[in-house]
């Protein structure tokens, strides 16, 4: 891909359906997010969690230099960038997970640091396995949860970027946290 | 199918959960009857959806939106907070709601706060009550004193926190209650003084206020001054923009406008206790005018910002000719721009108020000319302001009414319609805003929104050119619209007149009517002149001739000279003040040049004008040295005659590194009959190639066997002037090349 195309010009080709143009719209979403968030870290005083809305809102004046959008793009833009949010959560408990167990002593950076998830990292990853699942079900589940949860968006504002009504995201939450809890917490029976 | 029970089960627990507690058995009773494994299902997740505790995927914390009016009452009258029984609500703002409260033990009455920001971790919470035991050890009798801070799970399972603050009895804003009791200056002054005090104090105990406004400055019913909201913005939430994200626009900009240039600059970390002197001398302001130091209302708010950080206040005594003199300066020192040149402290700003009242001299040194506003270099470079990404961050989250209202009204770009019928001032969202329409093909040149400078006191500007064929009043003219104001109406509309004609066009009959405006540009040309300025080419509708005509933002004519050449590109070199230009030459022509030979082909050229402030002249740019302001600074001819014919297209392109970006350009040449073939050429500002820097397309590699060599395309001296033939005038028999097919003119 031609080094000079814009970030803004991947976005619209990743919205477009180019696997390529998401690829690299999703590492620089990855690192621009995880450099964001180790800083936030660093700004704040000790045993502060993350503020995921502000960390994709500076991502998105770092990236597009507070350039507006379109409804469909800044759609694009929310979902990708919930989803690198919640990618960055999984490694980094993956990677405290092994530093648990005792492997690598290396740390990775600020982002795993326990306090600063505020979670057990066992249980961010049995999260997001079960998401995987919920997604194969009801994709919009699962983008409702990531939007929620990991991007920290309100219901109108998960509203707005899934283009649906507050009252729909409201219900799939309230329904995709129960089934989750359950898939987590309870029985694993069918569901 | 699958797919159906999975809907169908979702469909049963909204229901389930929609009806009470005890009705849900029987519910799922009668709608599960035929399907026990169902109703199992659907059971499962309702305890699911109770058991699961608050934490569990809890969504980081987010501000709440305000609660709409008229939604009934206030859910906590009449609750109890910790030992406070909340009786009624005071006021409310973006910040939280001020109920009335009446604490058990001591028993008396109390404000209590609750603030609009949900603190769901442990983490949070300690900072929370870390900051406000900094704030209940701020004990002076002008702050109102913070008894207690604490937080209160509300029935949503929200977290809030609240403080327990002094009642002040009959509290009003400092400005309301100046103009109730109808105080004079000096009273005024007393009581600002006391405000002065208590911030200093505040400062003092480390506590920086951050939100200084007339609201949070209250006088209760004896004249005693109370200071309220002390560094609460920063208790809460360490990102002020996070707070007050769904405050009214119209709030908002009231909060700006007391807001120092520091904090609507990106950097929170850059504030300290100046800042809220800076706060202060907004509120003296009013306090002594009634009014504010900066025009802002109606202004979005990006520009609202910017007028805040760079223009230069309202001199009170021009609102008020009674304050001139000391009270003047102590209030502009406080509002200085410079942080370093306002008093360092709000103690300093009390002592030298106390001074004047005194009538002894003050400390504050008067400015001995305030410098103008400043220079605008084009469009406003992109800044990050806390307030304006606030904004972008509403409007790339939408969906909320004020993101909504900003995408769908604030004016982004103006664009042509394809047949050139229409030019259409589009919003941020792509809504239309305006339209302004012609005949067909009769909108060509259109500069996109201008910023003035504050100074200039108008509104941003939308530049449109209307040319031959629009058969209105406004024809053949270039039209200014002030979008903030009426877009209807230009603010101005500049033409040729026929008296601007050089003689020998209007010895031919030709009217200053023929000319349209073909190309328009906004450039800071004029360093000495505020803003930019509107540099356009009316051309006449089918003579090469054209005026070369700079405006300033009003519509006044700073530039105007003739060129006898078609002008296709405009190129502004700005390290040199050089306009470059570039076009086909309506004269020169290769043999013999002076002479007009319509079977000769024109020459395309590019040369370079140093505009002149306050030139205007009816006379061409020509090429020969030796003419003052009309000789070019450099002038050239693009290929040799051979390639006359073949250079279709002239254009100018920004140098390709950065560094050679005002002292070069690049002039890119469409050859032959494919789009494909093109030429780049880079130039710098002597009108010299570096030919190192040619490059040529693929397809014009192709077509180069019709050329001996690339030179052909190379920059060319002008051949020395042999003949000097008048223009239009038909050469005479005795001086045609008899060999030649010329037919005269």
């Amino acid at each position: 891909m031609d080094a000079d195309v814009s970030v803004t010009q991947l976005l619209h080709m990743a919205g477009a359906g180019d696997d390529a143009a998401r690829d690299r719209l999703w590492s620089l979403l990855y690192s621009e997010l995880h450099r964001l968030a180790e800083h936030q870290m660093v700004a704040e005083p000790a045993g502060q969690t993350l503020q995921p809305t502000a960390l994709i809102h500076e991502a998105y004046l770092r990236l597009f230099g507070g350039r507006n959008f379109d409804c469909q793009n800044r759609q694009h833009f929310f979902s990708l960038a919930a989803k690198v949010m919640r990618q960055i959560r999984v490694d980094s408990a993956r990677r405290r997970r092994r530093a648990k167990r005792g492997g690598e002593a290396t740390r990775e950076g600020l982002t795993d640091q326990a306090a600063v998830f505020d979670e057990d990292p066992i249980e961010m990853l049995a999260l997001d396995e079960a998401l995987d699942r919920l997604g194969d079900r009801d994709p919009l589940k699962a983008r409702v949860v990531e939007l929620r949860f990991f991007a920290g968006l309100s219901i109108d504002d998960c509203a707005a970027a899934l283009d649906v009504s507050p009252r729909t995201v409201d219900n799939e939450w309230r329904f995709a946290r129960a089934w989750l809890h359950q898939q987590i917490a309870g029985n694993e029976g069918k569901a | 199918m699958p797919g159906d029970r999975w809907r169908m089960v979702q469909a049963l627990f909204e229901d389930a959960l929609s009806r009470p507690v005890e009705g849900r058995g029987a519910f799922l009773d009668s709608a599960c009857a035929a399907d026990p494994g169902v109703r199992a299902e659907v059971e499962l997740l309702l305890k699911h959806d109770s058991q699961a505790p608050p934490e569990f995927l809890q969504a980081p914390p987010s501000p709440l939106p305000p609660t709409p009016p008229g939604d009934g009452p206030d859910p906590l009258i009449g609750q109890r907070i910790g030992q406070y029984e909340i009786k009624r609500v005071i006021g409310s703002g973006g910040m939280g709601t001020v109920y009335e409260a009446e604490q058990q033990r001591p028993k008396r009455l109390v404000a209590l706060k609750v603030v609009n920001t949900v603190l769901p971790n442990r983490s949070q919470m300690r900072r929370f009550d870390y900051e406000s035991e900094v704030l209940a050890r701020l004990q002076h009798p002008s702050i109102a004193q913070v008894y207690e801070a604490g937080t209160h799970r509300d029935t949503l399972g929200r977290t809030l926190p609240y403080f327990v603050m002094e009642y002040v009895p009959g509290a009003q804003p400092i400005t309301a209650y100046a103009a109730k009791s109808n105080l004079g200056t000096r009273e005024r002054l007393a009581l600002f003084a006391q405000a002065c005090e208590a911030v200093h104090h505040g400062h003092l105990k480390g506590v920086i206020h951050r939100d200084l406004k007339p609201a949070n400055i209250l006088v209760n019913s004896e004249r005693q001054v109370k200071v309220i909201d002390f560094g609460v913005a920063r208790a809460t939430d360490s990102d002020v923009a996070v707070t007050t994200m769904h405050t009214d626009v119209g709030s908002l900009i009231g909060t700006l406008q007391y807001m120092s240039p520091e904090q609507c600059e990106a950097d929170p970390l850059g504030l300290d206790v100046r800042s809220d002197v800076y706060s202060l001398g907004v509120v003296l302001f009013e306090l002594l005018t009634g009014m504010l130091p900066y025009c802002v209302a109606g202004r979005p708010i990006p520009s609202a910002t910017r007028v805040i950080c760079e223009s230069q206040p309202t001199r009170p005594s021009i609102i008020d000719r009674k304050l001139r003199g000391d009270l003047e300066i102590i209030v502009l020192t406080a509002l200085e721009k410079d942080r370093s040149k306002r008093y360092q402290s709000a103690g300093g700003l009390a002592a030298d108020i106390q001074r004047y009242l005194r009538h002894e001299a003050i400390s504050a040194k008067p400015r001995s000319r305030w410098t103008k506003a400043v220079h605008w270099a084009g469009r406003h470079p992109r800044v990050a302001t806390a307030i304006a990404s606030m904004v972008i961050a509403l409007g790339i989250i939408g969906g909320t009414t004020l993101a909504t209202r900003y995408l769908n009204r604030e004016p982004r770009q103006v664009r042509i319609a394809d047949d050139r019928s229409a030019a259409y001032l589009v919003s941020v969202a792509d809504r239309r805003l305006h339209r302004w329409h012609s005949l067909r093909d009769g909108l060509r040149a259109v500069e996109d929104l201008i910023e003035p400078p504050a100074s200039a006191g108008m509104g941003r500007l939308a530049i449109i050119g209307y040319t031959c064929a629009d058969t209105g009043a406004l024809r053949n003219s270039i039209c200014a619209y002030d979008i903030d104001a009426n877009r209807d109406e230009p603010l101005w509309a500049g033409a040729i007149a026929t008296d601007d004609l050089p003689p020998i066009l209007t010895q031919r009959n030709m009217t200053g009517g023929e000319f349209f405006p073909d190309l328009v540009r906004a450039l800071d040309v004029f360093p000495q002149v505020d803003g930019v300025e509107i540099v356009a080419v009316h051309k006449h509708e089918n003579r090469t001739s054209s005026a070369l005509r700079i405006y300033d933002l009003r519509g006044e004519v700073l530039y105007q000279t003739w060129l006898d050449v078609h002008v296709k590109a405009l190129y502004w070199l700005s390290s040199s003040g050089q306009i470059v230009l570039a076009g086909t030459n309506g004269r020169a022509f290769w043999s013999e040049r002076g002479h007009h030979n319509i079977k000769t082909p024109h020459p395309k050229v590019v040369f370079a004008v140093r505009p002149e402030l306050n030139f205007r002249s009816n006379q061409y740019v020509v090429e020969e040295p030796g003419n003052g302001p009309l000789e070019p600074v450099w002038y050239r001819c693009i290929g040799k005659p051979e390639a006359c014919d073949l250079i279709r297209e002239v254009n100018f392109l920004d140098p390709l590194e950065t560094a050679h970006f005002g002292r070069y350009f690049r002039l890119n040449l469409t050859i032959g009959e494919s789009e494909d073939s093109g030429y780049d050429v880079l130039v710098d500002e002597k009108g010299q190639e570096i030919t190192d820097a040619r490059r040529l397309s693929q397809m014009l590699a192709l077509t180069w066997d019709r050329f001996p060599s690339p030179d052909y395309l190379a920059l060319q001296e002008l051949p020395p002037a042999t003949v000097d033939i008048p223009y239009g005038s038909a050469p005479e028999a005795s001086r045609s090349n008899p060999k030649s097919t010329n037919k005269g003119q």
